[in-house]
């Protein structure tokens, strides 16, 4: 049974924290499930090792990890788990552009014409690994959740701030 | 004299208290939830007269901080709420002097509504001179004694409550003793933004209640919820009453 205003607002804060922590312990499966490299398979074992690492470091560092918690019990704020979230450093594997190179190399003897970033892509040259936690879109889900949340505020407040309104 | 009803040391009452709903839906249930136990009168400090001619002496406080003893008139209170209407109905009976114990934790807003029926305009505080705690225990006293309508004028005339008006967008001013105000005088767009706002900011302490992300407690008095109509009371007054 609801009784007041701070029990409301506390259920609605349980229910988004509960919410997001799905979010957060989803992509931590999947990050140990499925694949995680976006560019090529020979770098998956590194670029893992890299994603999972720096994720797991920031569950531990906010107390989310090894144990699995529960919305109700994280002290946490939706505010602060969000701002959290937001800002962790979710590290990748090294990502190499070749591009300046072959522009190097395009101002020097070396078969100026034909040398492009394409040319060092098509042998490994170009690697964007920043993609590969990007992939899990843990911003974008948890800024929905945000978004989203309920109103602890009930018809039977209004109607009584309105009657009060009146006198 | 308003300042020294201001200075008198008393302990400020505690945002901690958990919040106790209970339902009391009659005049004379507040009135009988307020008046309480014997009076020893050598405790009772130099009379307020707020009518020389008043017929009736309110003891206003707790025992802690000492009872003070208000002259009033009994008319002038009775026209003006239904709970002090009821409180002076049922003391009439019982005694001809009509000495009425007012056990309120919130003194200094009991004053400003007493002075308020009483007609002494002068004495009440002037432009933005409520500070947040001081709104919250005027709306908590308007609410106890269905008196909205006698303070509104004066709430609206000096700017009591505006000054106190969230800010949720730079999240200034959001305090939580807001939401009583806004209950209480009908501020519904702010109790709504504010309502928003809090419910992103609650965390827990280490005990496992409610704090605010900026370190703040939720106070005492917040504002009910589904079932009906009901004043949110303060365990130690429940306490009194039974």
């Amino acid at each position: 049974m609801l009784t007041n205003l701070q029990e409301r607002m506390l259920q609605i804060r349980e229910a988004t924290l509960s919410a997001m922590l799905d979010v957060l312990y989803d992509i931590l499966d999947d990050i140990i499930h499925v694949y995680v490299c976006q560019v090529d398979e020979s770098w998956e074992p590194k670029c893992r090792a890299m994603v999972l690492g720096s994720f797991i470091s920031f569950l531990l560092e906010n107390d989310l990890y090894p144990a699995r918690r529960r919305a109700s019990e994280t002290p946490f704020s939706i505010q602060k788990l969000y701002d959290l979230a937001h800002s962790a450093q979710i590290l990748t594997f090294e990502s190499h552009d070749y591009t300046g190179m072959a522009a190097h190399i395009r101002r020097s003897s070396w078969d100026p014409a034909n040398v492009t970033a394409e040319t060092f892509k098509n042998n490994g040259g170009l690697t964007q690994h920043k993609k590969c936690f990007g992939a899990f879109h843990l911003r974008s889900k948890l800024k929905t959740i945000y978004s989203d949340i309920g109103s602890a505020v009930l018809q039977s407040h209004i109607e009584h701030m309105d009657k009060q309104a009146l006198k | 004299m308003w300042s020294s009803f201001l200075s008198r040391a008393r302990p400020t009452p505690e945002r901690t208290t958990p919040a106790v709903q209970c339902t009391v839906d009659t005049p004379e249930d507040v009135a009988a939830s307020v008046e309480d136990r014997h009076v020893d009168m050598s405790e009772l400090q130099p009379t307020i007269v707020l009518d020389d001619s008043g017929d009736a002496t309110l003891l206003v406080g707790t025992d802690s901080a000492g009872l003070q003893p208000v002259q009033v008139s009994s008319t002038a209170m009775t026209l003006a709420s239904p709970v002090w209407k009821a409180m002076f109905e049922r003391h009439r009976k019982e005694n001809g002097a009509i000495e009425v114990p007012l056990r309120d934790d919130e003194v200094d807003a009991l004053y400003i509504a007493l002075r308020i029926a009483h007609l002494r305009f002068h004495e009440i505080p002037r432009k933005d001179g409520l500070t947040i705690d001081a709104l919250l225990e005027l709306a908590v006293v308007c609410a106890r004694y269905d008196i909205v309508k006698l303070v509104r004028p004066f709430l609206d005339l000096y700017g009591w409550a505006q000054c106190h008006y969230p800010d949720t967008d730079s999240g200034e001013r959001c305090d939580p003793g807001w939401f009583y105000v806004a209950w209480t005088f009908g501020y519904k767009d702010s109790f709504q933004r504010l309502t928003r706002f809090t419910v992103k900011k609650i965390g827990l302490d280490d005990d496992g209640n409610a704090i605010m992300d900026d370190g703040q407690k939720l106070p005492k008095y917040m504002p009910p919820g589904l079932l009906g109509m009901r004043i949110s009371i303060p365990i130690e007054t429940i306490l009194q009453i039974c």
